[in-house]
């Protein structure tokens, strides 16, 4: 049975769905531009007459035949949990294509489906009239035109809900108007295929639904079937029925039926939807910027140039705010310092809270802004075609093009972007993406390099934080190869993707999305960070008498005992082996102890960098930050992801060992010329 | 017939054959791609190759355009 109180929707990418979601469920989420931005599965609540429902947001997908992880997911959820009703959202300027889903998700059967005509201003203004009423009736199905951004249809969508959740009344009865059929012998094939499968199987699935996978050879329902006692003589059926059909087509069955789905399709459209634009009549804008950013020649210096220029606002426009955050702390910590009278207090507030939590939050500005600027990206449509111009060098990787977006998300940060890789079709490429993604440099690690930067390379920190940037990426290149080369050998798979039109990204979504990314921030530095300070000055403070965060302290013999390790590497002080230990943490809290230990944030903390380390073993520092062992949140989603703790422990083990080794030549080689 | 990748911009086509296993037919066809459909090419300047089909605009690697063979039409 089906939960009726589950609403599942469906929808291809870039159909407005998560739009549509956010207007039935009021919550607050991100709309994205590239294919795919909806990987996790999303739930909301929509309250109707009184009741709740369970509104569940599918990853967008274009079919059901499920090649990646994402599809997996949307398509499992439709089969196995069978919601009660399906709201199948499509792009209504875009019928041909996005009806291809709707049809396979009707000819499933096991939900009510309503079909929801999403921007239907795009549609009007590219001179379509569809006539939503006549097609509804030939189909068997509602169908609400809405235009989600506008929040216009959304009440019409709620009203057909409730009718469906009631039971349908009389003036809303829905007959199948003209069922979808394939050609009579493939018809034919089915209903033998149909009949032939058993009852344990058609109690979970519906068996028309399965003899149609089987025909298209889809492997994982083969696979369900060769489990049971007559897999045998029904695979061997399938295959007989399939060479039949073959020979008499000419080409492969499941070609053969997509094209029909496609045909019925055309003819529906054609029938209901008048004056039709002529496909690709007249270039528009998007195509003349995409014959420059997409060219052969041209591409790749766009990118870069658009990437630097991503940068340096993050860095000098974040700096600017950062000085008058810097400044309160400075504020605060003078205050403190003079009013409180009980020593291991202000120790506390001054040296803990201030030099440990306020040495991250004094970077917020420059996290802020990088997430802003990737949201641009995301929402102007570039980062879809980054991925064709990045193609030939992921290709150069052993990568695909498509692993180019989780590998720039993990510039904000390698949790979301490693869930990101679900989008990958092959378990290959999605597993080499995966252990590369933590050298893509998260903002989490953007504090040690402003720091670092600002106190050693005063005039070039710009370039030195781009360069370190940059170090990642050729890492992560030669890196993924090698893994290519040392655990999978074999092709990858194609790259096509939707190319949304550019559009000027609205400041309120890009600004809320950039908020809401950072707000993670501040609120890991008022609880991991904040926890991980405590206990830093604790260790620091005692035992008692030795010295506030002298070498005596429990931190200090703590790094005392790593420090000789990181001597090859120019920084072999227990501080520094200290940050470094307690960054696995979270990245932030490797500037957050070098705070607590030198009791100083901002300016003063980059005066303790300064006098410390000397311009090479600065950059030695940095390197080893950005290569050594991914944070726990990150080593807790490669698990989960991979399902393998092995490749967990092989993320920490190689990173720790480059980490290290790359600091030691930079130090040592760079000693040779210095 | 040739492959989608020598085809200049502004030419409408034909799809005639798509090379490639189980896999990448499905995957093509979910995405609109099968024989008999037309096509615009839009760009191709040597990086991706991007064609108008069903309406949409969709971007084509390289090494996948030179497996869709396809027809221009007069």
């Amino acid at each position: 049975m089906s939960d009726n109180r589950i609403i599942a929707l469906a929808g291809n990418p870039n159909s407005g769905k998560t739009t549509i979601f956010n207007a039935l469920t009021g919550s607050n989420q991100r709309v994205g531009n590239w294919p795919g931005v909806t990987v996790e599965k999303k739930e909301g609540v929509l309250r109707l007459e009184g009741t709740d429902y369970t509104v569940v947001d599918l990853p967008g997908t274009y079919g059901l035949s499920a090649r990646s992880i994402d599809e997996r997911v949307a398509r499992d959820f439709l089969v196995r949990n069978k919601p009660f009703l399906v709201a199948v959202i499509l792009d209504a300027s875009n019928l041909e294509r996005n009806m291809y889903l709707a049809l396979q998700i009707m000819e499933l059967g096991v939900s009510k489906v309503v079909l929801v005509f999403n921007m239907m201003d795009v549609a009007r203004s590219r001179g379509m009239e569809i006539d939503a009423r006549a097609m509804s009736i030939f189909l068997g199905v509602p169908i609400v035109p809405t235009i989600g951004n506008k929040k216009e249809g959304i009440e019409d969508l709620k009203r057909v809900i409730s009718l469906y959740v009631r039971g349908l009344s009389a003036d809303n009865k829905m007959e199948p108007g003209s069922p979808f059929k394939y050609r009579q012998d493939i018809e034919d094939a089915i209903e033998q295929v149909e009949s032939m499968i058993p009852n344990e199987i058609a109690r979970e699935y519906p068996a028309r639904w399965v003899a149609i996978r089987l025909m298209e050879d889809d492997s994982e329902y083969r696979d369900i079937v060769a489990r049971m006692s007559s897999g045998e003589e029904i695979l061997g059926k399938v295959d007989a029925l399939r060479q039949h059909l073959e020979r008499i087509l000419g080409y492969d069955v499941e070609t053969a039926m997509a094209e029909m789905r496609y045909g019925y399709i055309k003819g529906v459209v054609r029938e209901f939807v008048k004056r039709r634009p002529s496909i690709g009549d007249r270039l528009s804008m998007s195509d003349r910027i995409d014959a420059v950013v997409t060219n052969r020649y041209l591409g790749l210096p766009i990118f870069l140039l658009i990437m630097w220029i991503a940068f340096m606002l993050t860095f000098n426009l974040g700096g600017f705010f950062s000085d008058y955050i810097d400044a309160f702390f400075t504020f605060v910590g003078s205050i403190t310092a003079a009013h409180i009278r009980t020593e291991w207090l202000a120790s506390f507030i001054c040296d803990g809270v201030i030099g440990g939590v306020g040495a991250v939050l004094v970077f917020l500005p420059n996290i802020f802004m990088l997430f802003l600027m990737l949201s641009i990206l995301e929402e102007s449509g570039y980062m879809a075609r980054g991925a064709f111009v990045m193609d030939k060098l992921m290709h150069a990787m052993g990568l695909h093009g498509k692993s180019f977006i989780p590998m720039v998300l993990g510039f904000g940060c390698n949790v979301p972007a490693i869930m990101a890789t679900r989008t990958l079709e092959n378990r290959k490429d999605r597993i080499i993406t995966i252990l590369v993604n933590p050298l893509m440099s998260c903002s989490a690690r953007l504090p040690v390099y402003v720091l670092f930067a600002g106190a050693l390379f005063s005039a070039h920190q710009g370039t030195v934080i781009f360069s370190i940037y940059i170090l990642g990426i050729i890492l992560a290149v030669v890196l993924a190869r090698i893994f290519k080369s040392m655990f999978f050998k074999g092709e990858t798979t194609p790259l096509v993707m939707e190319l949304p039109p550019y559009h000027i990204p609205e400041p309120k979504g890009v600004i809320l999305s950039a908020w809401q990314r950072s707000a993670l921030f501040v609120r890991k530095a008022g609880t991991v960070i904040f926890a991980a300070v405590i206990l830093i000055w604790l260790m620091a403070s005692f035992p008692l008498g030795a010295g506030y965060a002298s070498e005596h302290t429990l931190i200090g013999r703590l790094g005392s005992v790593l420090a000789p390790v990181f001597s090859p590497a120019g920084f072999g002080y227990w501080q520094a082996a200290v940050a470094l230990f307690f960054g696995i943490l979270a990245k932030e809290v490797v500037v957050g102890t070098l705070g607590t230990l030198y009791h100083t944030t901002g300016s003063g903390l980059s005066a303790v960098i300064a006098s410390h380390f000397s311009p090479l073993s600065g950059y030695a520092f940095m390197v080893m930050t950005l290569v050594y062992i991914p944070c726990i949140a990150t080593i807790a989603v490669i698990k989960r992801e991979t399902n393998s703790w092995a490749w967990a422990g092989f993320a920490v083990a190689y990173s720790l060992i480059l980490g290290w080794s790359l600091a030691v030549i930079i130090f040592q080689v760079g000693s040779l010329f210095a | 017939m040739c492959p989608l990748s020598m085809c200049a911009p502004g030419e409408k086509v034909v799809i005639q054959r798509i090379a490639g296993g189980w896999g990448v037919k499905r995957r093509m066809a979910d995405m609109g791609f099968y024989p008999g459909e037309r096509l615009v090419v839009v760009n191709s300047s040597g990086g991706p190759v991007i064609v108008d089909v069903k309406g949409t605009r969709v971007g084509i690697g390289r090494n996948m355009a030179n497996k869709i063979f396809v027809t221009i039409e007069r």
